[in-house]
């Protein structure tokens, strides 16, 4: 009386022929449940990719187009004296995409009336990389000694734009005498080159070597910018721990252990990607669940049948879990087409756009393929349980039932 | 395959709760037996069916199939048993309304043999056979009372089983179904199926070669010669 083995493995597409006829029989059932499971994803897709977008903007702005993936400052002190070794070691330490110097110095900026207290920062003219994205005019050239780039928000308040000339005022020498004199400050007249944006809307810049020679050390910095090959923290901080290892004089911090507000931006991020997808999740589950559920409840006599044919529970648990994962895909997929045409509505019509920071959705494959997995799993599971009480349906209780 | 008896139960008991639905149950069914259970609602014919049918597991005695006993087997060794060897014909609701009498039909073979083109195939003859051709694409839930049972003795058979175990199938038809039902099971017996057959109904107890009365529980066997069944069986228990 025993099987054969070729007999006993059962044909998958017996057991989906079922799932998929059972589904088809309650089309109202049906359609709330592809309406469910669309619907999370349709909202999930579009949720994930805008805060994914605020993400990559705040990182662009702050860490790609402001002060890089990890920051190296004297561990006592205001400079370093002279960052040329550290910086060709840094240059080639693994993950690292470009290293540059900057030399912060307080000044003031003067055109016309207007005078505005700021802080003068010299930069690489030649960098790959700068702490700033320019916004208008030209950049800065290696030999520029008489050209500055000026943050937007700088520029209007006084009043300047490209071309315009202004008076910096740059307090040279902070230490050891902090006692003012005229041979402390460095005085200029520069002509705007061009404007600046995102971090560096209030700041001016000029050429790292002209200001570091006007210092008297050709070669000082107040900081080293390491920008890496990827915004993943570990590289960075792996970076970081490495340059101190390798200088023992100096901090090196990552961008998220740099900055309060990034750690605190990210964070908040990563909260409302987690509240917004249990949300998601549990507007998934709850009525695929009760649904399936009833659908379960509802079925028992037709499962006791398949029992009495000869039916074994885990092929019943597989029919009614089918149903979940057919309900799981077409759903899935549904919402997967709403959930994109809903990025190319924000794509278009940014959900934030003000003073050029704009967040439109990041459109990746992750972003599109994580929820879709994610509620393709969700459906899975609230589909197992009905799944595994049908299974579990007593046929002889069930059959003596006159329904 | 055996050669001996289709099915012995001995000294079967089920109780539920204090009460012992079946108190005792002895038979032994030969291939090629009709037999009829008859007594009056609730003495435990149903649960019985279920007993022989291996849906249910006695609470004390055994139950033989074919030589074996599938208590002693595992969940997945007894639902091939049935696959193979027991069908199942109950009172009503015993198609999927949401697949065709054809697919109904089908469905123990492909589940069998996995090859759905071959099950199609026998459930087409079982269909015609049973005169439902014309009706082999109409949903389950569409057909009418004798039609469905009709096509549930055909799911019954379509897997050639040693013994088809039939709990009023007549009890919700008219005149008409109950006949066509019943020479439905005069084919299954000429085949040299086994039937046994839970029913109130005279004319059904009156086309099998056995009859068993049940009371209380207990049953009691009695072979009817031919002749008396219609007078003997409209006699109150």
């Amino acid at each position: 009386m025993s099987e054969s083995p070729k007999r006993q493995h059962v044909s998958m597409g017996l057991l989906l022929f079922l799932a998929w006829k059972a589904l088809g029989e309650n089309r109202l059932s049906l359609v709330l449940l592809l309406l469910a499971v669309a619907i999370g994803v349709g909202f999930q897709i579009p949720n994930r990719a805008n805060l994914a977008g605020f993400r990559d903007e705040i990182m662009r702005q702050e860490v790609s187009s402001g002060l890089g993936h990890v920051r190296v400052r004297p561990r006592q002190g205001e400079r370093f004296a002279d960052v040329a070794v550290m910086m060709a070691h840094i240059a080639h330490l693994p993950s690292v995409k470009a290293v540059e110097p900057i030399l912060v110095l307080p000044g003031a900026i003067k055109k016309g009336g207007q005078l505005v207290i700021v802080g003068v920062t010299g930069v690489n003219a030649s960098a790959r990389e700068h702490p700033y994205e320019r916004t208008a005019g030209v950049d800065l050239t290696p030999a520029d000694d008489h050209g500055t780039l000026l943050g937007e928000r700088l520029a209007k308040k006084l009043g300047a734009t490209v071309g315009d000339e202004i008076n910096l005022q740059v307090l040279l020498s902070t230490r050891p005498r902090l006692v003012l004199d005229d041979e402390g400050v460095g005085n200029y007249t520069l002509t705007v080159r061009g404007l600046v944006g995102f971090a560096a809307l209030d700041s001016v810049f000029v050429n790292w070597g002209f200001l570091a020679s006007e210092t008297g050390d050709n070669q000082s910095a107040s900081a080293l910018l390491v920008w890496a090959r990827n915004d993943d923290v570990r590289v960075a901080r792996q970076i970081a721990t490495t340059v101190e290892h390798d200088f023992p004089d100096t901090t090196a911090l990552s961008w998220l252990d740099d900055s309060r507000y990034l750690r605190s931006i990210v964070g908040a991020v990563q909260a409302l990607e987690s509240i917004a997808g249990g949300m998601s999740l549990f507007g998934v589950i709850i009525p695929v669940l009760s649904l399936l559920y009833i659908d379960a409840l509802h079925r028992r006599r037709q499962v006791s049948l398949l029992s009495a044919i000869g039916f074994r529970e885990r092929e019943i648990f597989f029919i009614f879990f089918a149903k979940a994962l057919i309900v799981g895909i077409v759903g899935v997929l549904l919402g997967a087409a709403v959930g994109w045409g809903v990025l190319g509505y924000f794509d278009l019509h940014p959900i934030y756009n003000y003073e050029k920071f704009v967040i439109r959705p990041a459109i990746t494959f992750t972003n599109m393929l994580f929820p879709m997995l994610l509620v393709l799993a969700t459906t899975a599971l609230a589909g197992s349980l009905p799944a595994w009480q049908a299974a579990r349906v007593n046929p002889s209780d069930t059959l003596r039932r006159i329904e | 395959m055996s050669s001996g008896p289709v099915l012995v139960a001995d000294g079967l008991v089920r109780r539920r709760g204090d009460r012992a639905v079946i108190a005792g149950a002895s038979l032994t069914l030969e291939s090629g037996d009709s037999i009829a259970i008859m007594g009056p609602s609730g003495c435990g014919k149903t649960t019985l069916l279920h007993l022989l049918g291996v849906l249910d597991r006695p609470s004390a005695g055994t139950v033989l199939v074919e030589g074996v006993d599938p208590w002693r087997t595992g969940r997945d060794a007894r639902a091939a048993l049935r696959l193979r060897r027991i069908g199942f014909v109950f009172q009503q609701n015993n198609l999927m309304p949401f697949l065709s009498a054809r697919d109904n039909v089908s469905l123990p073979a492909w589940r069998l043999r996995g090859d759905r083109r071959e099950a199609l195939a026998q459930a087409d003859v079982l269909l015609a056979r049973f005169g439902l051709g014309p009706r082999s694409s109409a949903p389950g839930g569409e057909l009418s009372l004798g039609e469905a049972q009709r096509v549930a003795v055909a799911r019954a058979l379509v897997n050639r089983p040693a013994l088809i175990l039939a709990d009023e199938p007549t009890g919700s038809l008219d005149s008409a179904a109950t006949e066509a039902v019943l020479d439905s099971f005069d084919e299954i017996v000429r085949d040299g199926t086994t039937l046994l057959v839970a029913t109130h109904d005279p004319r059904v107890a009156s086309r099998m070669r056995r009859i068993i009365r049940m009371r209380d529980g207990l049953i009691g066997l009695e072979p009817i010669p031919p002749a008396d069944r219609m007078d003997r069986l409209a006699t109150p228990l």
